[in-house]
């Protein structure tokens, strides 16, 4: 019933290697056309990696020599007879090893085509497929590690609860609408356990919502501004993180007025850096409204890095930082160590058990202090992300969204009659079991598969 | 003797089958085992309910007989639920018995073209896989086109009171042996059934002053379009409930209960257990309640609802001598339960015909129903397909969002039973299109395009249906203020205002509310609770109506009888063997099927599309 499918798995552009797929009942004879040593392919065993030579099967010309693994049915990928043949990674070769299959009666692969046989065989349900897609696209060690909770046990846990929730309250108003009659059943009672039920299940469903928000923030990357007053090192500092002379810096306080921002890897996490505005009396319009963005923006991060002149005094509005960044993990660092100390700072911090870092910006050593301190902060913050919820994509987070707002309106409704309140809930169960795709229509499984590059 | 279609039993699938038939110009022969028992109700002597009572209008709409004998012989109406949305009203009516029974051969005698004889069908005869005859106990074969079996509990049926058993069909009838034996060599698979019944009481015996006593509505709804009157109560139900004495007696001789030692095997309904499941499985309830229902007007008999029992004479006297206001009552009949033979529904294309001997129809109890409303539901349907067979006329499948009846074949043929199946409201996806007061909308049509529903009826209800219309034109075009809204008194904010049809879609609001405030009147109760339902439920309906329009398209890919579903790969192999048992008729059907998952659906898809060309249409129904 299948047509074989061939198509490149991996990312198009030069590379070392590239990979490219073969999937359907034809798999075999198709590889035979294009391998040299036939013999050889026709006697590795399923699952074994060897050595061939491409040809094109008209002329004989070879087009590369590659390796290949042979997949047979249901053991493979898709659940049906499968080669991977891995070449070396030039856009021509790939073409060519691709055209010369299509010659030989293979069809090229549809987006998400090898996914959706892997679907349509049994191999994988439609959780399963959205986890393998949160894998490739996952931009985070946090949103790594939910992927992969997915991918390999599912969540489905918080299914089950949610739709015991829907049958319990299905079961209320379905007695009740059934047998009137039954003593056994009291309108009261029913309505008031309704009520509760539904409480359960919008809390429940706000807590996902929320999991998946804070999943959100990590896929993003960090946001870490660094704060402090004027003339503190800021610029110097973002500079250093940086390795480049992006900021201007000037010895006369005041120069960032506005704020710049630039993207870091750190441990493989996106962090965003940003140079604010300094903290302290704005002589300005502009320099007042510099500081106000850059409160704007501690409220919004997770870590800030907290630079101030270990030789001088707190700075007036200094202190509000104090209570700004209560919560989130701070990096604070006493900087031109090079110029002295003002003991009333290193007692300030030691008193409230705040660990610092003293150091010159200036001075190598203290440049490699600061940020192995901030690597730690970093690494601190995405082990805070434990928790890992039912929700890993849009259409999951639309489907909570739409129970959440169903919920909503049925609460604001208590005179509504039993039949119609079912209605609500029954839409509610068909949410749910769209999570699973036990009821999903053909329209989301499109959707779905359309989200999948070619070849996965 | 030839006639274009037998019906096997006089019951309530076998009477409207043989009029529905009549009525479409055929000869019919109803061959019952007892002429003075045709239309007999063997359990409690009422008609409709909830869903019940919706399936007894859309008999009705469908030009069968069940609504309009009810209105006759009906002497105590409720609608139930009335404190909830139209959508889930349910109209019951006690019946007398007698005067039951007495419409049903009226109406039977009556129709032109069918013809009474009484006796037992030993055997069914088929030719080239077509039905062909049956013989009857006095020996003769008699022939027919099409056969129609409905024959309730009477299939090796098996009383029990206490641990003594006899072969009976009813209550003091003899049971039909032999047949389901003859039925099951043609490769048809068969199951037993148990359902139970309750004590009849001399109501001259009672101590009416301890009993509560249950009127029915001031105004009762009649079940018929075509009944004009307002049927009235002429009798009282009374209630009362059982006690720990009672209990205590039944579990004392649950050693005698055929249910508890064993002898009774087969299931029964979960939704009408008997009282010793009830004092079994709820064991901390002090007490259930109990209904006292009259037989009819002239006979002091009254059925014990809600104390069905298969428990030995003399316990059913002890436990209703505990029962307070029945301390001296006697029993005149006792409670029984019943085992008996139905057939697997799956069995069965959506038509009720059998998908391995053609012209042959199953309906009613038989097919593991329960239930005077849903046999006689059956009964019409395949009373009209039979008569269809012959007369060469497409069938009539009832889909799901057209009628209760149709989703209760579409469970039987598509899901299969394993305890008698009642019909429920929750049963029905599209609940709220598929109302008590709208069964005329869903199906006259149909029924009038055949020529089965009586015209005048027909022509009366289209006027109503013109008269809402208009009605709801006026709505849609009326604005109500502020201040109109205001003189209704009910508790509603408004800021500008609104449509009319929008301002009645709210929950407090009436249509009288409306009709007070414009200073006008609907004086047909129909009429007001026709436009007033459309109206609330509209939201909701359109949206049901929009996904019964996506799942057509499922309905609409037909399934070759013939196809091989172990050659179609990708098929779970679990889902292959049910596809293959079932041999759904069309995708939709096949997605129904408990087991069968999407992905199956989408695989059987694809082969449909590759595989079966249009040659489809001619090998399926």
């Amino acid at each position: 019933m299948n047509n074989t499918i061939i198509a490149p798995s991996s990312a198009p552009g030069r590379a070392a290697i590239a990979v490219i797929r073969l999937s359907g009942d034809k798999t075999f004879d198709i590889a035979d056309s294009l391998i040299k040593e036939k013999e050889k392919f026709r006697r590795c065993p399923a699952n074994n990696i060897r050595l061939y030579s491409l040809i094109e099967p008209v002329s004989g010309y070879i087009i590369d020599e590659v390796t290949a693994v042979k997949y047979s049915n249901p053991h493979s990928y898709t659940g049906e007879d499968m080669v991977e043949i891995f070449c070396h990674g030039g856009p021509v070769i790939v073409e060519k090893i691709i055209s010369a299959a299509l010659g030989s009666g293979a069809h090229y692969g549809q987006k998400g085509e090898f996914t959706r046989r892997a679907f349509l065989n049994g191999k994988i349900d439609v959780l399963k497929a959205e986890a393998i897609n949160g894998l490739i696209d996952c931009r985070s060690d946090a949103g790594h590690r939910a992927a992969l909770q997915n991918y390999l046990s599912g969540n489905k846990q918080k299914l089950e609860e949610w739709r015991k929730c829907a049958e319990e309250l299905l079961m209320l108003l379905e007695s009740s609408i059934e047998f009137p009659e039954e003593e056994d059943i009291s309108e009261q009672k029913t309505k008031k356990r309704i009520w509760d039920i539904l409480k359960e299940l919008e809390y429940s469903v706000k807590k996902e919502i929320n999991k998946r928000e804070s999943i959100k923030q990590a896929e993003k990357g960090l946001i870490i501004p660094i704060i402090g007053p004027k003339n503190a090192g800021k610029s110097t500092l973002f500079n250093i993180l940086l390795d480049s002379e992006r900021s201007i810096v000037h010895h006369q306080g005041g120069t960032t007025r506005d704020f710049i921002s630039e993207a870091i890897l750190i441990d493989g996490i996106k962090v965003t850096i940003i140079d604010t505005a300094g903290i302290g009396e704005a002589r300005e319009e502009i320099e007042k409204m510099g500081i106000e963005r850059a409160w704007d923006i501690i409220d919004n991060s997770s870590i800030v890095i907290w630079i101030t002149p270990g030789n001088e005094r707190f700075e007036n509005q200094e202190r509000i930082i104090e209570e700004k960044i209560s919560g989130k993990e701070a990096v604070i660092i006493l900087s031109k160590a090079d110029k002295g100390n003002d003991s009333t700072k290193t007692d300030y911090f030691r008193k409230k058990n705040k660990s610092i870092v003293s150091a010159s910006l200036i001075e190598e050593k203290g440049r490699d202090n600061i940020k192995e301190y901030i690597r730690s902060a970093v690494k601190k913050n995405s082990e805070k992300i434990t928790e890992f919820g039912l929700i890993q994509n849009e259409r999951h987070e639309q489907i909570a969204k739409s129970i959440l707002s169903i919920i909503e309106t049925t609460k604001t409704r208590d005179n509504e009659s039993e039949e119609v309140l079912s209605y609500h809930i029954r839409e509610i169960e068909e949410l749910i079991q769209a999570f699973t795709g036990k009821i999903t229509s053909d329209d989301i499984l499109n959707r779905i598969f359309e989200t999948f590059c070619v070849g996965k | 003797m030839k006639f274009n279609i037998i019906v096997v039993g006089g019951g309530h699938a076998g009477i409207e089958a043989s009029y529905i038939a009549s009525k479409m110009g055929l000869s019919v022969l109803m061959v019952t085992s007892h002429l003075d028992m045709i239309g007999h109700m063997s359990c409690n002597p009422a008609i409709g309910g909830i869903a019940k009572g919706t399936i007894v209008r859309e008999i009705d709409a469908l030009g069968g007989l069940m609504a309009r004998i009810a209105d006759k012989a009906g002497i105590h109406f409720r609608m139930l639920n009335k404190s909830k949305g139209m959508a889930v009203w349910g109209n019951r009516a006690q019946e007398d018995r007698k005067l039951y029974r007495h419409y049903a051969k009226e109406e039977i005698e009556k129709s032109p073209g069918i013809s009474l004889f009484q006796g037992f069908v030993l055997s069914i005869k088929e030719k080239g896989g077509k039905a062909k005859s049956v013989i009857v106990d006095s020996g003769e074969e008699i022939e027919a086109a099409a056969i129609i079996l409905t024959m309730g509990t009477f299939l090796n049926g098996l009383i029990h009171i206490g641990l003594q058993s006899s072969p009976s069909g009813r209550l003091g009838e003899p049971p039909s042996l032999g047949l389901t034996e003859n039925i099951i060599s043609y490769g048809i698979k068969a199951g037993r059934l148990k359902t139970g019944t309750s004590p009849r009481i001399d109501g001259r015996t009672l101590n009416k002053k301890k009993l509560q006593i249950q009127s029915g509505d001031e105004s009762p709804w009649p079940f018929s379009y075509a009944t004009e009157e307002v049927p009235e109560n002429k009798i009282e139900c009374l209630a009362s409930r059982t006690n720990i004495k009672t209990h205590q007696i039944i579990r004392e001789n649950l050693d005698r209960s055929p249910l508890y030692t064993g002898i009774i095997k087969s299931t029964g309904p979960r939704y009408c257990p008997s009282i010793e499941d009830k004092v079994v499985r709820f064991g901390d309830r002090d007490g259930h309640a109990l209904f006292l229902e009259p037989e009819g007007l002239d006979t002091q008999e009254m059925y014990l609802n809600g104390l069905a029992t298969s428990l030995p004479f003399d316990v059913q006297i002890k436990m209703v001598q505990s029962i307070s206001g029945l301390e001296k009552a006697k029993i005149v009949r006792p409670g029984y339960g019943i085992e008996y033979d139905f057939f697997k529904p799956t069995q069965l294309l959506p038509t009720l015909e059998s998908k391995i001997i053609k012209n042959l129809f199953f309906a009613g109890q038989i097919n593991g129903t329960s239930g005077y409303e849903e046999a006689a539901g059956q009964g019409v349907v395949a009373g009209i397909n039979a008569g269809a067979n012959i007369i060469g006329q497409d069938p009539v499948i009832l889909s799901r969002d057209s009628s209760y009846i149709g989703v209760l074949i579409d469970d039987l043929v598509t899901k299969g039973t394993e305890e008698p199946y009642r019909m429920f409201t929750s049963r029905a996806e599209y609940r709220l299109l598929l109302r008590q007061d709208n069964a005329d909308e869903r199906l006259m049509p149909l029924a009038a395009a055949r020529n089965i529903v009586d015209l005048p009826v027909y022509e009366k209800r289209r006027r109503l249906w013109d008269e809402k219309k208009r009605w709801m034109d006026k709505l849609g075009e009326l604005k109500i203020t502020a201040d109109m809204a205001a003189k209704t008194e009910k508790d509603i904010s408004m800021k500008a205002s609104v449509k009319g049809i929008d301002f009645l879609k709210r929950p407090q609001v009436t249509l009288d509310d409306i009709l007070s405030v414009l200073d006008e009147e609907i004086m047909d109760r129909d009429l007001k609770a026709r436009i007033e339902a459309d109206i609330k439920y509209s939201g909701f309906v359109q949206k049901q109506i929009d996904e019964v329009k996506r799942l057509k398209k499922m309905d609409n890919v037909k399934i070759p009888l013939s196809i091989d579903y172990s050659a179609i790969s990708g098929l779970l192999s679990a889902s292959k063997t049910t596809l293959a048992q079932v041999k759904p008729v069309s995708l939709g059907q096949a997605s129904r099927i408990p087991g069968v998952t999407p992905s199956d659906i989408t695989v059987l898809m694809i082969y449909l599309a590759k595989h079966v060309s249009e040659n489809v249409s001619r090998e399926t129904v």
